[in-house]
């Protein structure tokens, strides 16, 4: 998953200005190429099998040349084009949802939709008293779906549970 | 022909109809929620259905399996979150349609092109399938490796349009993607780095809603001017109108009929391969219209939802014939006419429970139009209310419905990552479907080649060997060179 | 020894003394796809303990890597109780094989409730009419015939190095064609890309008996009553039997009572008239080893394994 770490301007460029995608396809083609000679080969494996590694090769070559061919394209049309984002709101909407997801197994997946939910609803401009209902409706038509229609064990608080026990 | 118009006024009855289409309206609010698959809509039904008599339980899990890809085409059409693999061919043009505010009318079509696919699919399903099943378990590796190799270049071609390498490209990030686990054949770790959370490998679903739905929320964020809203109403009128639109593109419907059910009853292709088949063809065969395919081309609409569903039909031919199911609904629904003492067979065709079950799969088809009306009037209430309320949602239950694919953080956090890869892709304006495509149908190809080699004892020209192979790599090398030529021909002006 | 709740309706379970097991949904993790065998009878456990304990109980399906997947989740999971593993035969060979770290010894076996003996299954109009005719061809045409099952190195792979092993025979005497499910190699017999296919009886019972299909041997003690008339390897004079068993495990840490609690309950479901419907239904034989019995079996299954896979290994 390192290649999709590295998007950290997300911004919702302007439809005119596009990023280059080179960097994308090396990265990844050189990731997936590279990993590929860790594969191992299996204790048993058919004498006409191509192996566990093969078609992952092909792909990292796809990708190293079809990355290093946009590269020289864009190199000598010079249209390599930055853009440049000026709103901030979709940083902060994807701190958010990391800071969520990274929360629900230490503070239950309750409590983090609780606060996930209002404080989401306030980055995009909800009223706090409607975030509040909307956040608990929500709350409520999920843990009536999945928890006691679908028996999922949603991952709870465990302070709660220890207090239980 | 005569027993099944017997069969189908019995079914007409309280004690039938009520729990059918209440399971059915069950199976559009299951499949339609981000997370939750028709498998497992399917499968909660099956225990529940036991406590009924024969007819209505039969009804129930059949009625089921058939909202499976419909539903999932409701949150694709008005979030872009496709809730199948089969889902994701038909997002393209319906979401584009509903952000012009036509999601209703784009729904009422898919649901007309679902239900009439259905009943095409039934049909062709009772008369040709002995035949279509000798034909279809004929069927060796090599040609599978073809067929889905196919399958993928047309569905990057269409869906990529004037930057086909960039589709390509797409593709086989996703495919590579896809190899991330275990090797399907040899069990080997891929890619794993040493973590055994990587061992289940990226799955689709998640992936998929991460790609589409989460990249969507974070680029709407940025981006919050109000939605046009929806300017039509559903309703029986709508539904007229609806009709002459499939009616105006009806060579395009029966064509798309026919590839889905062809594609749907080879066991090692499925509905995905029909839908993404059937819209990459109808691209190809409307020189006029091809350049609006992506950007809310009634066609693209209409041949991916008919072929699906025609697809998820004739799914049943190598099942009823052979036993052998072709997916997981279709392996389910399969367990439960066991139990009822349904045995697949030549003979079933002909027999007076053979004509029962058609008679249930065509009435379903009706039914799916008052369960699909139901679904659609319902979600285009709920993104109707504040953008904001409708993002948030869309997140927690993306959040939720990650995790309860397998009670499992990690899909969560695939489902990010490939939310913010998303983002950075289409801001490089690199084509996402390609990718989910990539990740559907590699491992396809890969396992059919490598079973193919081994089978043929590493004798490459085995590869075009039988005359299905032959074709299908006739055709696929056409579509690369007319796809790539497109390419050519742009930079050259 | 505990009571146990089993009114079905509540959702709340009555307290059972010194233990509130169970205090949450339960999950069964199957380590194979929905719609399968394995898949199929998790789901029936899974509503009976549903009934029995007053819980809601669902069957979570973690598949990749032929079990091992599943199997480590349900090795790993959190040792509540709450989290049952549904284990199968690939947990006596994966770890040989270098697939995975997980053995038998890193969960509490609970119960075993099935064991399907492999056979050799050969399309109706094959000229193989039993398994002396099936081995000396493959004697004279080394390498010719192709036969498939699970991919390679899966339980029925190993079966019938197994069985060529004490045939004289060697691994690589036919090809074996790998693929993911034995469903997709049933489709290639019948297709017409196979001679072979070794899987369980069940697996292959509707083609079985719709004559598409016949059995040439099973690799079992005994025949198998729901097909009587396919004679076993060693009456036909190779000494070798495989057996494709299922079980049910739970985590090492899991407190003792709380691990008799599941046992119970499964094994009264597994001795109860219904279970032995379900089972003859779906075609599949009921063996149920419980306690000790299953841990011994676990064991045993190791060494037989492990001589098997010397040989394949070293070829």
């Amino acid at each position: 998953m390192s290649v999709s770490n590295q998007s950290g301007d997300g911004g919702a460029g302007s439809p005119e200005s596009s990023q280059s995608s080179v960097l994308l396809w090396l990265i990844s083609g050189s990731v997936f190429f590279g990993a590929s000679f860790q594969i191992g080969t299996p204790l048993i494996q058919s004498k006409y099998d191509p192996g566990p590694s093969f078609i992952s090769m092909v792909l990292g070559i796809i990708l190293l040349v079809g990355g290093g061919g946009i590269w020289v394209a864009r190199f000598i049309a010079k249209k390599l084009r930055r853009a440049n984002s000026s709103n901030q709101r979709p940083i902060k909407m994807i701190g958010l949802v990391l800071s969520y997801i990274a929360s629900i197994p230490f503070i239950g997946f309750h409590i983090a939709t609780l606060v996930f939910g209002i404080a989401s609803m306030n980055i995009l401009r909800v009223s706090p008293k409607l975030s509040c209902i909307a956040t608990a409706v929500l709350m409520l038509v999920v843990h009536l779906v999945f928890v006691e229609m679908f028996g999922i064990q949603l991952p709870k608080f465990s302070l709660l549970e220890y207090f239980r026990a | 022909m005569i027993e099944l118009l017997e069969a189908i006024p019995s079914l007409f009855s309280l004690q039938i109809l009520v729990p059918w289409l209440l399971a059915m309206v069950f199976g559009i609010f299951v499949g339609s929620t981000p997370g939750l698959t028709a498998t497992m809509a399917v499968a909660l039904i099956v225990p529940f259905s036991y406590s009924l008599e024969k007819e209505a339980a039969l009804a129930m899990v059949i009625g089921v399996s058939f909202t499976a890809i419909f539903a999932g085409d409701i949150p694709a059409t008005f979030l872009r979150i496709p809730g199948t693999p089969a889902s994701a061919a038909a997002t393209l043009d319906a979401h584009e349609l509903a952000k012009k505010g036509q999601g209703r009318q784009a729904l009422l079509v898919n649901l007309l092109c679902s239900a009439l696919g259905g009943v095409g699919g039934v049909i062709l399903l009772m008369y040709i399938s002995p035949a279509l099943a000798k034909v279809a378990v004929g069927f060796g590796a090599f040609d599978y490796f073809w067929l889905c190799l196919l399958g993928l270049i047309l569905g990057v071609s269409v869906s990529s349009g004037r930057r086909p390498t960039l589709g390509l490209l797409a593709a086989s990030l996703g495919f590579a993607f896809a190899m991330i686990g275990r090797d399907p054949l040899t069990n080997q770790e891929r890619f794993t780095f040493g973590l055994s959370s990587l061992e289940e490998g990226v799955r689709f679903i998640p992936a998929m809603i991460g790609l589409f739905g989460m990249s969507e929320v974070f680029r709407a964020v940025g981006n919050m001017e109000r939605r046009r809203p929806d300017r039509i109403k559903a309703g029986p009128f709508r539904i007229i109108r609806s009709l002459g639109l499939v009616l105006r593109h009806f060579p395009t419907f029966i064509q798309s009929l026919l590839t889905g059910t062809i594609v749907g009853a080879l066991p090692g292709a499925g509905a995905d391969v029909a839908a993404w088949g059937a819209y990459g063809i109808s691209e190809k065969t409307s020189p006029k219209e091809s350049g609006n395919f992506g950007k809310g081309e009634w066609k693209g609409v209409i041949a991916p939802t008919s072929a699906n569903n025609a697809a998820v039909a004739s799914a049943w031919i190598p099942a009823l014939v052979f036993g052998i199911p072709g997916d997981a609904v279709t392996a389910i629904v399969l367990g439960v006419f066991l139990v009822y003492d349904i045995t697949p067979g030549v003979e079933l065709f002909s027999s007076g429970q053979g004509s029962f079950i058609f008679a249930i799969a065509l009435v379903t088809q009706l039914l799916l139009i008052p369960a699909g009306l139901i679904g659609i009037q319902f979600f285009s209430q709920l993104v109707r209310l504040p953008r904001g309320m409708v993002l948030t949602s869309v997140v927690v239950f993306s959040v939720v419905g990650a995790f309860a694919m397998h009670n499992s953080m990690v899909d969560v956090w695939v489902m990010l990552a490939f939310g913010l890869l998303g983002l950075r892709l289409e801001n490089a304006k690199v084509p996402l479907a390609p990718l989910i495509l990539g990740m559907i149908l590699g491992p396809k190809v890969e396992v059919y080649l490598r079973q193919g080699l081994i089978a043929a004892n590493g004798d490459v020209s085995e590869i075009v060997a039988s005359s299905v192979s032959m074709v299908l790599a006739g055709v696929f090398i056409l579509t690369v060179i007319l796809t790539m030529s497109r390419q050519l021909v742009r930079k050259e002006r | 020894m505990v009571l146990l709740a089993a009114n079905g309706c509540d959702s709340k379970p009555t307290t059972a003394e010194s233990n509130d097991f169970p205090s949450g949904n339960l999950q069964i993790i199957c380590p194979w796809g929905a719609g399968g065998g394995t898949d199929r009878i998790s789901r029936y456990f899974a509503e009976q303990l549903k009934e029995r304990l007053g819980v809601n109980c669902v069957v979570v399906n973690r598949t990749g890597g032929s079990g091992a997947v599943g199997h480590r989740a349900g090795a790993e999971a959190k040792p509540d109780g709450n989290t049952i593993a549904m284990i199968t035969a690939e947990l006596s060979t994966m770890h040989q094989l270098g697939i995975t770290d997980i053995t038998y010894q890193d969960y509490t076996p609970l119960i075993q409730m099935n064991g399907d003996p492999a056979a050799i299954i050969v399309s109706a109009d094959s000229e193989y009419g039993d398994l002396d005719a099936f081995l000396s061809a493959v004697k004279q045409t080394p390498g010719e015939l192709k036969m498939s099952g699970t991919a390679t190195g899966g339980t029925w792979d190993l079966a019938r190095v197994g069985l060529f092993q004490k045939a004289g025979l060697t691994k690589d005497d036919v090809t074996w064609v790998p693929t993911k499910v034995s469903a997709e190699s049933i489709q290639m017999l019948l297709g017409g890309h196979l001679d072979a296919v070794c899987c369980s009886l069940p697996e292959a019972a509707l083609q079985l008996n719709g004559g598409q299909l016949k059995a040439i041997a099973v690799m079992a003690e005994g025949r198998d009553p729901a097909f009587e008339d396919v004679p076993t390897a060693i009456e036909q004079g190779v000494q070798w039997s495989s057996i494709g068993w299922r079980g049910f495990a739970t985590q090492l840490e899991t407190p003792a009572d709380t691990a008799n609690i599941l046992r119970t309950t499964l094994t009264e479901i597994a001795n109860s008239e219904e279970f032995r419907e379900f089972m003859n239904l779906q075609g599949f034989q009921i063996d149920v080893k419980s306690g000790d019995d299953f841990s011994t079996f676990l064991e045993q299954q190791d060494n037989q394994w492990k001589e098997v896979l010397e040989h394949y290994v070293s070829q």
